[in-house]
C-alpha cells in the first residue's frame, strides 16, 4: 500500500483537459467507467464535449434510450458533437426529439449525426446555431417555422431523409457556409394528391462538392449558382422492380438539365442507373465540349449494358468532355436487375462499333491519359469489357492503364492479359499496372 | 544530418541541466518553441525546465523522425513531379510503425511524455500518446486500470457502490 501511494500515480496528475482528451478517445462506456477510479475521477467524464451512442443492442452497452437521456442530463456541457446509431422500435418513438432538445439546451453543437434504422421517425431539428456538420439517415425531419438556415454549416447529409420541399429549400438557402452537400431525399407525403416532384435549387456561394440523388422521379435539381463547385456526383435511384419507360425518360430529361448547370466541374461521377435514364432520353449534340474544366470522369455500377443507347451515351459523354484526363470505372452498386429483365429490349452493339471513331473526341485523341479499373472478380471484367475495348481502341494518348481488383488471384491478370493481346491499340507505349489487395507487381508492355 | 552546419542550431536545455543540440527545424516541430523563435530571432539557448533530460531527448528523437520522413517524402515528391501514391502509403506505414515502436515504454514514461507533448505543444506526438494512454484503458475493468496506472482508490466502498449504481449499464461488461 505505501508503495503504491508513493507517488506513482502519473496520469491523474496530468492536467484536467488533457484527462478528458484521453476519455474522449475512448467508447462512452469506457469513459464512464474511470468514474469509479478515485475521487479526482469522479466526475472528469461530465466534462466531454460530447459521445457516440450506439443503440442497437449486440453492439454496444448503452442499450436503452434513458441511458442516453441520462448521460446528456450528466454532461456538464456545452456538448459539441452527438453522434446515434439506432433502430427504432415502436416502444421508443419520441425518445429522438427529446435527445435533440436536451443538446439544444446545453447549446454549441457543431457535430450532429442520427443514423436510424426501422420506424420511420419524424423530429423537428432546433435551430443549433453553432451547427457545422449535419448528417441524418433514414428520418423524416421538419425545421423550426422561423428557420433560416444554420449559419455555420459547412457539410450537410442526408441519406434517405424525408423533408418537405420548403424545409430542404430554405435549408440549402439559408446555409450560405455549405461545402458539401449530399443528398438523397423523398417527399414528405408522398401519397398525397399533389404529384409534384421535390424540386432544390442550389443557390451556395461556397460549395465545392454536390452528390445528387434524382431518385425514381420525385426529385428535381437546379443550380443557380455554385461557382466552386468542383466535384459533383449525380445518381439516379437503383431499383428492385423493373422500371416504367415514362420514369427512366423523365429521370434522364431532368438530369440532362442538370448537367447543363455544371459545366465547370473538374470531377464528375455518374452510376449506371443515371447512363441508363440519359441513354433513354435523346443528348442533344449541344453538349458537344461542353464540360471543358472536366479532368476525371468516374462511371459506377456494372456496365453490363452492351446496349446500343447505353453506347451512344458513353460516346456523347466524352465528346463533351474535350480536356478529360482519367476515366475511371467502377464495379460496384449491384443492379437489382434479373438476368433477361432489363426495362424494355436490349439492342446489342455487334463488335464492329468498336472501330475506330475519326471526329470530334478530342479527349480520346489527345487528353486521356489514364484508365483506372476497379473491379472484384471475373464477372465484372465481362460486364465492363466492352468499355475497355472501346477505350483502348481509341484513346491515343493512353499512358496508364491501373487495374484494381480482389479475390480471384490469378485468373483475373491472365483473362486481361487475353483480352488486352487482342485488341488493336490506339497508344502502343501505354502501360499496364496490376495491383490487388495482397500482391503487388507491375508489368510493361 | 547531413546539411545540420548550415541550419542554425538551436541549444535546449533539460530541468536537469543537460543540453541538447538540434537544428532549428527540428525545434520548430515544438509549437512552444516555434513561438519563442518568432517572437525573438536570434534566440539560440533555450531552458526547459519542466522537462527532464531522459523525457527531452525522446521527444526530440520523436521530432527528428518526422522531420526526416517529411524530407524524404517532399524531396520524392519534387524528384518525381507528383507523388506516387503506393510510395507515399509505404512511407507512412513505416512513419505508423516507427511510432508504434516508440509508444513501447512504461506509463511513468507515457505520462511524462504526455506532459511534455502538451507543455512543448507538440501535437503529433500529443496525439500519440494521449491515444496511447486511451487503448491502455479501452476494454478494462477499474481494478486493471487502477493496476495500470497505479491509482490510489481513495473512494470509500459505499461510495464505490452508489456511483456504479447512477451508470450500472457501463459496468455491465467488466464485473
Amino acid at each position: 500500500m505505501r508503495r503504491m501511494m508513493s507517488g506513482a500515480d502519473r496520469i491523474s496528475v496530468l492536467p484536467e483537459e488533457t484527462k478528458v482528451s484521453i476519455l474522449s478517445l475512448l467508447p462512452i462506456a469506457d469513459a464512464v467507467r474511470t468514474s469509479v477510479l478515485s475521487h479526482s475521477w469522479r466526475h472528469l467524464w461530465t466534462l466531454l464535449p460530447g459521445f457516440h451512442a450506439d443503440l442497437n443492442p449486440r453492439s454496444g452497452p448503452i442499450r436503452r434510450p434513458e441511458n442516453v437521456d441520462r448521460i446528456l442530463s450528466s454532461l456538464c456541457g456545452p456538448i459539441r458533437h452527438f453522434s446515434l446509431n439506432c433502430s427504432l422500435l415502436a416502444s421508443q418513438p419520441l425518445c429522438l426529439q427529446h435527445f435533440l432538445d436536451l443538446i439544444f439546451q446545453k447549446d454549441g453543437l457543431c457535430i450532429l449525426s442520427l443514423q436510424c434504422t426501422g420506424l420511420l421517425v419524424r423530429v423537428q431539428l432546433p435551430y443549433f446555431y453553432s451547427l457545422k456538420n449535419l448528417q441524418l439517415s433514414c428520418i423524416s425531419i421538419s425545421l423550426p417555422s422561423d428557420f433560416c438556415g444554420f449559419k455555420q454549416l459547412t457539410s450537410l447529409k442526408l441519406y434517405h431523409v424525408v423533408i418537405s420541399q420548403q424545409d430542404i429549400q430554405s435549408l440549402i438557402d439559408g446555409s450560405k457556409k455549405l461545402t458539401s452537400i449530399q443528398l438523397r431525399i423523398h417527399h414528405y407525403n408522398h401519397d398525397a394528391a399533389n404529384k409534384q416532384p421535390l424540386s432544390v435549387t442550389f443557390n451556395c456561394p461556397l460549395l465545392r462538392y454536390l452528390r445528387f440523388n434524382f431518385g425514381n422521379e420525385d426529385v428535381e435539381g437546379r443550380i443557380v449558382s455554385a461557382p466552386c463547385l468542383e466535384s459533383t456526383h449525380v445518381t439516379a435511384s437503383t431499383v428492385r422492380y423493373i422500371p416504367r419507360l415514362e420514369d427512366l425518360v423523365s429521370v434522364g430529361a431532368a438530369s440532362l438539365k442538370f448537367m447543363a448547370d455544371i459545366a465547370h466541374v473538374s470531377h464528375l461521377s455518374l452510376n449506371f442507373h443515371l447512363l441508363m435514364c440519359l441513354s433513354r432520353v435523346d443528348v442533344p449534340c449541344t453538349l458537344q465540349n461542353h464540360f471543358r474544366q472536366l479532368k476525371c470522369l468516374k462511371l459506377i455500377g456494372e456496365m453490363c449494358c452492351t446496349d446500343r443507347r447505353m453506347y451512344k451515351v458513353l460516346c456523347c459523354l466524352l465528346r463533351s468532355m474535350p480536356f478529360l484526363e482519367r476515366l475511371e470505372l467502377q464495379c460496384r452498386e449491384p443492379l437489382g436487375y434479373e438476368e433477361g429483365e432489363h426495362p424494355n429490349e436490349l439492342d446489342p452493339i455487334p463488335p464492329y462499333e468498336y472501330k475506330k471513331k475519326e471526329d470530334g473526341y478530342l479527349c480520346l485523341n489527345q487528353t486521356l491519359r489514364r484508365l483506372a479499373i476497379f473491379m472484384k472478380n471475373l464477372s465484372d471484367l465481362d460486364d465492363l469489357i466492352w468499355m475497355i475495348h472501346f477505350i483502348l481502341v481509341n484513346a491515343n494518348a493512353l499512358e496508364l492503364i491501373e487495374i484494381t481488383y480482389s479475390y480471384d488471384r490469378f485468373k483475373v491478370k491472365s483473362r486481361i492479359i487475353e483480352e488486352l493481346c487482342q485488341v488493336e491499340k490506339a497508344s502502343t507505349n501505354a502501360h499496364v499496372v496490376f495491383e490487388d489487395t495482397r500482391m503487388k507487381y507491375k508489368r510493361y508492355r | 544530418m547531413a546539411r545540420s552546419s548550415t541550419e542554425n542550431m538551436i541549444t535546449l536545455m533539460s530541468s536537469d541541466g543537460e543540453e541538447f543540440m538540434v537544428t532549428e527545424k527540428v525545434a520548430r516541430e515544438c509549437t512552444t518553441i516555434r513561438n519563442m523563435l518568432e517572437d525573438d530571432c536570434v534566440i539560440t539557448n533555450i531552458p526547459l525546465p519542466n522537462v527532464t533530460s531522459d523525457i527531452l531527448s525522446m521527444v526530440i528523437e520523436y521530432c527528428m523522425e518526422h522531420v526526416a520522413a517529411a524530407e524524404k517524402a517532399a524531396a520524392e515528391t519534387a524528384e518525381k513531379g507528383s507523388s506516387s501514391a503506393p510510395a507515399a502509403a509505404k512511407a507512412n506505414k513505416d512513419l505508423e510503425e516507427w511510432d508504434k515502436a516508440f509508444m513501447n515504454v512504461d506509463v511513468y514514461t507515457l505520462c511524462d511524455l504526455i506532459l511534455a507533448a502538451n507543455y512543448l505543444n507538440v501535437s503529433g506526438l500529443l496525439d500519440l500518446t494521449i491515444q496511447t494512454a486511451a487503448n491502455l484503458i479501452k476494454g478494462k475493468s477499474p481494478e486493471q486500470i487502477r493496476k495500470t496506472f497505479h491509482i490510489q482508490n481513495d473512494l470509500s466502498l459505499e461510495e464505490e457502490e452508489k456511483i456504479r449504481s447512477q451508470t450500472p449499464w457501463a459496468f455491465e461488461k467488466s464485473e
